[in-house]
């Protein structure tokens, strides 16, 4: 009898060293993984840093915001274009920066606005039924192909946009505006309601308690509960924004000038880098400056995700008391 | 609710699968049909839609052999030709002195094959009143210095210019043959405010849609729309203004920068001589059924351009 059971206990006990085998060769493997994967990041961000800074080689600082030409009538002057095959080249960044928040920040105002209004029927107004449909369509909205989108807003919204306001370029910082507020609502639409939900029913039902109406709750207790998931919702929209490529190639214009009108044409940093990196001959001087501008759209992107990442944060120290 | 959520993800997730499966088996139906010999073309916007018709009359012929033809402007064609992603390169002008020695340091011998002639056409909205410009008011506005129509004598309007990627082959001869056209003086750029589109046919477009619009760009583009207008062009005040479109192999014309200033050679730039299947390529292209294609196309066939 003993024998027996004793050679039952090995059995047991060598099914279990297989498994825990088995167990543990899976958590190194998930484990090397995930080190290569984080390495990855490390390494794409340093070769970016090696490239950008190899920009100062080749042009002084203050050429990356302004060159001086000389000009024999009328003295010298100040030229602020962004011109890399011009004679003398010029790399001011500034006419792409302006072109960048110029079609971000109106696109983020419009999202901001829409998507919370969005945010908030979807988690406290609409019905089980109607959430459950719009949601997912919402969801399928972040994963349209830009492309697609930059096309509809050439082809449809374009002429429109021109009739409505009366722009004189067809081709504007507004339109671009537009398209990338359809997938920016979305995403804000999504992550207000994620933070919204992520209210305890308590509070809310706690609201209702001391008499107060829905709409009340929702503006003096949801909202404001839910303020940092709400704002970070609208800097990750805005980071999408900035970052985003193919619309604002598509339907921007392409100009790169100094100015902060909204109805004229815009150039910004992603399309820059989109059209011009195919063509420049590598360790040039544009190739340089290309990485340099790219760098600057990294670093910005990388601050606004981190803010964004602190607020969620704070958020849900905030919920969790 | 829950229960549902998980059930669906199920169900995708076997969609996912499904659609996994049958692309794999897919992709592996592919890699077992015969090998065929591949000419990969990059370059020139201008010349891709010419290069494509080439590329499916001559496959036609020959069956074995696939060319896969993309655009992108000519400076990416000779990119891809000096790091040897590509065979042929389109190229709407000829290579300047520098750019062949840069390739021929990097071990690259670059073979200029003419194959067509274009012109450059200005073109604008069908409605607009202009139906000529000189070369020195084309300079002007394309400079930014005449910033209204109501300067060379149209309506009261703000001109809104579009033009090509510094990428593009187009780009450089207008710059060289308009902006630049007087060698003495200073290095004449682009006004900042012209609107860059990615090829040709975005530039049509966009003319078409823009009442108060001007863009340029190879002839093909252009001459069979009925919603743009060709500008004609003189070369000054005392010249005749020329319409590029005369120059068609209907009219038999030799197209001559004296008569018109923005002729241009189409060149397929080869690593050294044309050889195997490339040379059969280029020579389909030069023969006169490839010929006959580029007239199809709206551009000029090298045997009508005499001289």
């Amino acid at each position: 009898m003993l024998p027996e059971s004793n050679n039952e206990l090995l059995k047991t006990s060598t099914v279990l060293n297989k498994k825990n085998f088995i167990e543990k060769s899976f958590e190194y493997f998930l484990k090397i993984n995930g080190i290569i994967a984080g390495a990855l990041i490390l390494f794409i961000f340093l070769f970016m840093i090696n490239e950008a800074v190899q920009v100062l080689n080749y042009i002084t600082p203050e050429n990356l915001l302004y060159i001086k030409l000389d000009n024999k009538s009328a003295g010298d002057i100040f030229s602020f274009d962004w011109s890399p095959t011009s004679n003398p080249p010029k790399y001011s960044i500034l006419p792409l920066l302006l072109g960048s928040f110029l079609t971000a920040i109106p696109a983020c105002l419009i999202s901001a606005f829409l998507g919370l209004i969005l945010g908030v029927y979807l988690s406290e107004i609409a019905s089980a039924f109607s959430r459950n449909l719009i949601k997912p369509v919402i969801e399928v909205f972040t994963g349209i192909p830009t492309v697609v989108v930059g096309f509809i807003t050439l082809v449809v919204a374009a002429n429109f946009i021109q009739d409505v306001f009366g722009t004189v370029s067809r081709l504007n910082a507004l339109l671009a505006a537009f398209g990338l507020s359809t997938i920016v609502i979305p995403i804000i639409a999504s992550l207000t309601d994620d933070a919204l939900r992520s209210i305890p029913e308590d509070i809310r039902m706690a609201s209702y308690a001391l008499g107060a109406s829905k709409w009340q709750t929702i503006s003096t207790v949801l909202i404001p509960t839910a303020i940092n998931g709400i704002s970070a919702s609208v800097l990750i929209g805005f980071s999408r924004a900035i970052g985003e490529t193919m619309i604002v190639l598509m339907v921007s214009g392409n100009a790169a000038v100094i100015s902060v009108d909204l109805f004229g044409s815009v150039r910004t940093i992603s399309a820059t880098i989109a059209a011009e990196l195919g063509q420049v001959s590598i360790n040039s001087q544009h190739y340089y400056a290309l990485f340099f501008i790219g760098f600057l759209l990294f670093v910005f992107t990388l601050l606004i995700n981190l803010l964004a990442e602190l607020m969620l944060d704070k958020m849900k120290r905030k919920v969790n008391i | 609710m829950y229960k549902n959520k998980s059930k669906i993800n199920t169900y995708t997730f076997g969609l996912f699968l499904i659609a996994l499966i049958s692309f794999a088996i897919y992709s592996c139906r592919v890699d077992n049909t015969v090998q065929k010999d591949v000419i990969r073309i990059k370059g020139s916007d201008t010349m891709l839609n010419l290069s494509l018709m080439w590329a499916e009359k001559f496959m036609q012929e020959n069956s074995r052999t696939s060319i896969q033809v993309s655009g992108g402007g000519s400076e990416t064609g000779l990119a891809a030709l000096l790091n040897g992603s590509v065979k042929v390169a389109n190229i709407s002008r000829s290579l300047t002195g520098n750019e062949i020695q840069t390739a021929l340091k990097k071990g690259v011998e670059p073979v200029a094959n003419m194959v067509a002639e274009d012109a450059i056409v200005i073109a604008v909205h069908i409605a607009n009143k202009i139906d000529s410009l000189t070369v020195a008011e084309l300079k002007k506005i394309y400079s930014g210095h005449i910033k209204n129509w109501k300067e060379v004598g149209g309506d009261n309007k703000r001109i809104i210019l579009y033009g090509r990627e510094k990428s593009s082959g187009t780009y450089e001869i207008f710059r060289n043959s308009i902006l630049n056209e007087a060698a003495d003086s200073s290095f004449i750029d682009y006004y900042a405010g012209m609107k860059v589109l990615q090829g040709t046919a975005a530039i049509a477009e966009a003319v078409a849609n823009d009442k108060f619009g001007i863009g340029f760009g190879g002839m093909g583009y252009f001459a069979s729309r009925k919603d743009v207008k060709v500008l004609s062009i003189k070369i000054n005040n005392i010249t005749k203004a020329v319409s590029p479109l005369k120059f068609t192999s209907l009219y038999g014309h030799p197209i001559h920068p004296n008569n018109y200033p923005l002729s241009r050679k189409l060149y397929c730039y080869t690593n050294g001589k044309p050889q195997g299947d490339v040379k059969k390529f280029i020579d389909f292209i030069v023969s006169s059924n490839g010929q006959k294609i580029v007239e199809q196309m709206e551009f000029i066939p090298l045997t009508f351009s005499g001289e």
